[in-house]
C-alpha cells in the first residue's frame, strides 16, 4: 500500500491529478444538482397553476446543470493529459500537485455559478411567469452567470494543457519513463 | 424559516406565490368596483378576476363575509400546507385564535362572549382544557392568559372585566408576536414585527386612555408581560407627555435597522395621531405604512419573505372587498368608504 502511495504521489504527480479530477467533477456535480433543484422548485411552483409554461420553464430550470458537465469536461481533461487514461503517466509530483490546485478552484467556481446561476433562473423563472411573452428574453439573465463557468472551464483546460504539454513543465528525466 | 428550514426549500411556494400574486386585485380594480353603482356592475367586476367561482349570482353579494372569508382561507391553508415552515401564516391566522380566546374567556368569565368561532389553529376544546386546569399542549403564554384571566375575575369589578380581558388577551398577542420575532430569521420580517407590535400597542394604549380606563389596571394587565425597557413601557409612560422627541427617541431605539426614512415615517404618523380620539384615520395610515414595509420583497425571487409579502397583500385585498362590498350592499356613500380602502399590495 505505501509502495502504492509513494509511486502515485511522490515518485509521479498521477495520484494528485486523480484527486483533482475526482474533486472538480464532484463539486462541480453537487453545485449543479443544488441549483436544478432550486430552478426546478421555483418552475414546479409556477406551473402548478401554469402548466402551458412547460416549454420556456425547461431552458431555465436545466441551465445549472451545464456547471455538472464542465465539471465533467476538466476531469476527462485531466486524465487524458496526464495520461491516466493512456496508461502512460508523464507527470512530476509538482504538475500533479498545480493539476489539483487548478481542479479544486475550478470545483469552487463552477459550484458557486451553479447556485448563482440558480438564483437568477428563478428570478427569469418569475418573470417569465408573470409576463410569458418575456420567455426568451429572460433566458438570457441566468445566461449571463453562464459566462464565468466557461471562463473557469476554459482557462483550466489552457492550464492543464500547458503544464502537460511535452517538453514542458511535465517533462522530467527522472519520472518521464513508461511506468506501467 | 427560524427553525431550520433552509432557504432553497422556499422555492416551490415561492414560484407559486409569484404567479397568484399577478391574480391580486389593483387599485384601478377598486376605484371601479367603488364606481359600480348597481350591484349587477359590481358582479360583472368581480367576474373578470379570480373571485368568479364565489360570485355567481348578486345574491351572493350579500353574503359577501363568508364568500370571502372561505376564498381567504382556503389560499391561506394551501399556501400553509406548502411552506417548510409554518410560522410565516400562523402570524395571519393566530389574529382569529385571538379572537376565539376573547370570546372563550368572556363567556366563560362574565357569560358576555359571543359563542362565535372564526378557523383557528388552536382547537377551542383545548382552551376549555387549560380553563379546567387540565394539561394541554399551548403556547405558554396563551396559558398564562387564560390563568390570568380566571384570576382578574375575582380581581377586578365585574364592569372592568370585559376591557381587562381584552387588555390581558391582547398583552399576550403583543408578546406572542415578540416570540415569532425572536425566531424568524429575515430581517425585513422582523422588522415588520417590531413595527406591528409597536402600532398595535400603541393603539391598545390609545383605546385605554380614550375609555379613560384605570392605569393601573393598564400597568398590571396589559404591561406585565413586558421587560422593564420594552418600547410599550416607554412609550406608555411618555404618552401623557407624548411630544415627537420622545417618539422618535423611543423608536430610533428600538428600530435601529430601519431606515432613517422609515423611522421618521413612524414618528410623524403615529405623533399626528396622539391627540386625536380614536378615529379609522390611524388604522388607515398604519396598514398603508406597514404594507409599504413589506412591498420591496416583491423583488426578492424567493424565500419566506416573499411569501409573507403575498399573504399580507392578501389580507388587504379581502379587508377592502369586504369594505367596498360591505359598504355597496349597505349603501354607505362612496367618500367614506374610499377615505377607509388601504393601498393594493400590486
Amino acid at each position: 500500500m505505501i509502495e502504492l502511495l509513494k509511486l502515485y504521489f511522490v515518485q509521479t504527480g498521477c495520484g494528485w491529478a486523480i484527486l483533482g479530477a475526482i474533486i472538480v467533477v464532484t463539486v462541480s456535480c453537487l453545485g449543479s444538482a443544488k441549483g436544478i433543484l432550486i430552478a426546478s422548485s421555483q418552475a414546479a411552483g409556477v406551473l402548478s397553476e401554469k402548466p402551458e409554461l412547460f416549454g420556456k420553464m425547461l431552458v431555465l430550470m436545466a441551465l445549472p446543470g451545464t456547471q455538472g458537465f464542465y465539471g465533467f469536461i476538466g476531469a476527462i481533461m485531466i486524465a487524458l493529459r496526464t495520461g491516466v487514461i493512456a496508461g502512460h503517466i508523464s507527470i512530476s509530483p509538482s504538475v500533479g500537485l498545480a493539476i489539483l490546485a487548478i481542479a479544486i478552484c475550478m470545483g469552487i467556481v463552477e459550484y458557486f455559478t451553479a447556485l448563482m446561476q440558480a438564483k437568477a433562473a428563478t428570478a427569469a423563472i418569475n418573470l417569465t411567469g408573470k409576463q410569458p411573452e418575456e420567455g426568451g428574453r429572460a433566458i438570457l439573465i441566468p445566461a449571463l452567470v453562464e459566462t464565468y463557468a466557461v471562463i473557469a472551464l476554459l482557462i483550466s483546460i489552457l492550464l492543464i494543457t500547458w503544464l502537460t504539454k511535452e517538453g514542458g513543465i511535465s517533462y522530467s528525466p527522472r519520472t518521464g519513463t513508461e511506468i506501467w | 424559516m427560524g427553525n431550520g428550514a433552509l432557504h432553497h426549500e422556499w422555492c416551490y411556494v415561492s414560484g407559486l406565490v409569484n404567479v397568484l400574486e399577478c391574480k391580486l386585485l389593483n387599485t384601478i380594480f377598486f376605484d371601479r368596483l367603488l364606481s359600480s353603482n348597481v350591484l349587477g356592475d359590481m358582479l360583472i367586476n368581480l367576474n373578470n378576476t379570480t373571485l368568479k367561482t364565489y360570485f355567481t349570482h348578486v345574491k351572493h353579494l350579500y353574503e359577501f363575509e363568508t364568500l370571502l372569508d372561505d376564498y381567504y382561507y382556503t389560499r391561506l391553508y394551501e399556501i400553509r400546507s406548502l411552506t417548510p415552515d409554518s410560522t410565516v401564516c400562523d402570524f395571519f391566522l393566530i389574529k382569529n385564535d385571538i379572537l376565539n380566546l376573547k370570546n372563550f374567556v368572556k363567556l366563560k368569565a362574565c357569560g358576555t362572549g359571543v359563542d362565535k368561532y372564526s378557523r383557528e389553529t388552536i382547537d377551542k376544546n383545548k382552551y376549555d382544557d387549560t380553563w379546567n386546569d387540565e394539561a394541554v399542549s399551548l403556547p405558554e403564554v396563551i396559558k398564562e392568559t387564560v390563568s390570568l384571566s380566571k384570576k382578574s375575575m375575582t380581581a377586578v369589578k365585574k364592569e372592568e372585566l370585559p376591557f381587562v380581558i381584552d387588555l390581558i388577551i391582547d398583552g399576550a398577542y403583543l408578546k406572542y408576536i415578540e416570540n415569532i420575532h425572536k425566531t424568524i430569521k429575515v430581517e425585513i420580517i422582523k422588522r415588520y414585527m417590531m413595527a406591528y407590535q409597536f402600532i398595535k400597542g400603541f393603539e391598545v394604549l390609545r383605546r385605554a386612555m380614550a375609555l379613560k380606563l384605570d392605569i393601573n389596571l393598564l400597568n398590571k394587565y396589559f404591561l406585565m408581560g413586558f421587560d422593564q425597557c420594552h418600547m410599550l413601557r416607554k412609550l406608555f409612560t411618555d404618552t401623557v407627555r407624548t411630544s415627537e422627541k420622545t417618539f422618535r427617541e423611543i423608536i430610533v431605539e428600538t428600530h435601529c435597522n430601519a431606515s432613517l426614512q422609515e423611522n421618521e415615517m413612524l414618528v410623524r404618523m403615529i405623533s399626528s395621531n396622539t391627540s386625536k380620539n380614536i378615529s379609522f384615520q390611524y388604522e388607515v395610515e398604519t396598514d398603508n405604512y406597514l404594507l409599504d414595509m413589506i412591498r420591496p420583497v416583491k423583488y426578492t425571487p424567493f424565500g419566506p419573505e416573499r411569501v409573507f409579502g403575498y399573504l399580507c397583500g392578501l389580507t388587504t385585498e379581502v379587508f377592502n372587498l369586504k369594505l367596498v362590498l360591505g359598504g355597496k350592499v349597505h349603501k354607505i356613500g362612496n367618500n367614506l368608504l374610499k377615505e377607509r380602502l388601504r393601498k393594493a399590495y400590486v
